[in-house]
């Protein structure tokens, strides 16, 4: 029977469920070095913590945790839309902004991140 | 979306009777039991029963007394009354478990509250339409599928066979799906007779992960095929009430771990 039903099988979740847990993993690093790095630039004015993301040596990880941070949130509402929206076309529609929403907003992230980077 | 009121004419009333115990008895105690019948124009309610719990020992003991001494309309399923059958599945003081193993003295003082299956429709009080449990069920092929037929039967090694307890053990009573929240909001989604966009559920995908684990059986990817979904396996979030719940202290958790393993194993 499972064989006769495996033309309907979405074939997918497992990337997703990979890819969760990757991030996650990654994500706990790299927020305690965040939090690290604010509080150590606590009381400084604006060109030191603009000297600070300029530094290839913040670049690097601020690039990561913001792919990693993005990706896991993409993921996390996909879950909860798939959770909770029952109704085929507005799950579709909520999926669709869910990740241009990320896709934006995480590309404005990055975008200002190269932005602070390459004119300071 | 999801629903989050209860359907028309699911609310309970306040209309529950009240049965007063008989005259002399002793050892009383409360028991208020969710009445309700599809074909009469009520909603549910809650009956109370004083009974005497003297020579009472299990919950399904209750509900035949109740039944025989003083409310013959009351209605549940049960049969083997020794943990077999898994008909008498209902909710007992909050948790799914069977009527019929679960212990008086394991509910503590106060009342008992006894309700049908979570999130299932209801024949009749504690009786429930488990028709979307086993087309789920019966989804997953939960029988041997192997490429040869021997002349006698299909060896298996001791290790091989051990890797099947735990597993074989579910005597299908719904109390682990029905406790799951992912459960109550994903598994009646697909159409009549189709399931898409819909959980299969704990104890469907235990059965799924022993036919997995058996070493005779020849259709591992095409079992893996048909479960790899967004909806079938990964609406299983780990809550564990599966796990909390099983009467027969299987793992239905662990189960589907095992499936995501094997998924991310396989790549």
């Amino acid at each position: 029977m499972a064989q006769d039903n495996v033309s309907i099988s979405a074939h997918k979740g497992t990337g997703s469920f990979i890819l969760q847990r990757i991030t996650a993993l990654l994500l706990i690093p790299l927020i305690i070095w965040l939090l690290y790095g604010l509080v150590t630039h606590i009381g400084g004015d604006r060109a030191v913590v603009y000297a600070w993301l300029a530094d290839m040596r913040t670049v690097l990880p601020m690039g990561a945790l913001l792919l990693a941070m993005f990706a896991h949130m993409r993921i996390g509402m996909q879950e909860i839309i798939d959770d909770y929206i029952h109704t085929p076309d507005l799950r579709s529609m909520l999926s669709f902004l869910n990740s241009f929403f990320c896709v934006l907003v995480g590309g404005i992230a990055f975008w200002s991140l190269l932005s602070i980077t390459f004119t300071a | 979306m999801v629903e989050l009121t209860l359907p028309k004419n699911s609310k309970i009333s306040r209309k529950g009777k009240n049965f007063p115990a008989a005259k002399g008895a002793k050892n009383l105690r409360t028991v208020k039991i969710y009445r309700f019948d599809p074909e009469a124009p009520e909603n549910p309610r809650v009956d109370s029963y004083r009974v005497d719990m003297t020579g009472v020992s299990m919950v399904l003991d209750v509900l035949i007394k109740i039944k025989n001494e003083i409310d013959p309309t009351l209605t549940f399923r049960r049969s083997c009354r020794e943990g077999v059958c898994g008909s008498c599945a209902m909710n007992i003081n909050g948790a799914n478990t069977l009527a019929c193993t679960k212990g008086m003295d394991e509910l503590g003082k106060g009342d008992l509250h006894i309700y049908p299956l979570p999130h299932q429709p209801v024949v009749k009080d504690l009786v429930t339409d488990l028709s979307n449990f086993y087309k789920q069920h019966a989804a997953v092929a939960p029988f041997l599928q192997a490429n040869e037929t021997p002349e006698k039967e299909h060896l298996q090694s001791h290790d091989d066979r051990e890797k099947l307890d735990g597993l074989y053990e579910c005597i299908l009573c719904a109390s682990c799906s029905t406790s799951c929240p992912s459960y109550w909001w994903n598994g009646d989604r697909g159409e009549e007779g189709e399931i898409k966009d819909e959980y299969l559920g704990p104890a469907a995908l235990l059965q799924a992960y022993r036919w997995l684990q058996d070493s005779r059986d020849d259709a591992r990817k095409a079992r893996l095929d048909y479960l790899e979904d967004n909806f079938r396996l990964y609406r299983c979030h780990t809550i564990m009430n599966c796990t909390q719940v099983c009467p027969k202290g299987l793992n239905p958790a662990e189960a589907i771990a095992g499936i995501k393993r094997m998924m991310v194993e396989r790549g």
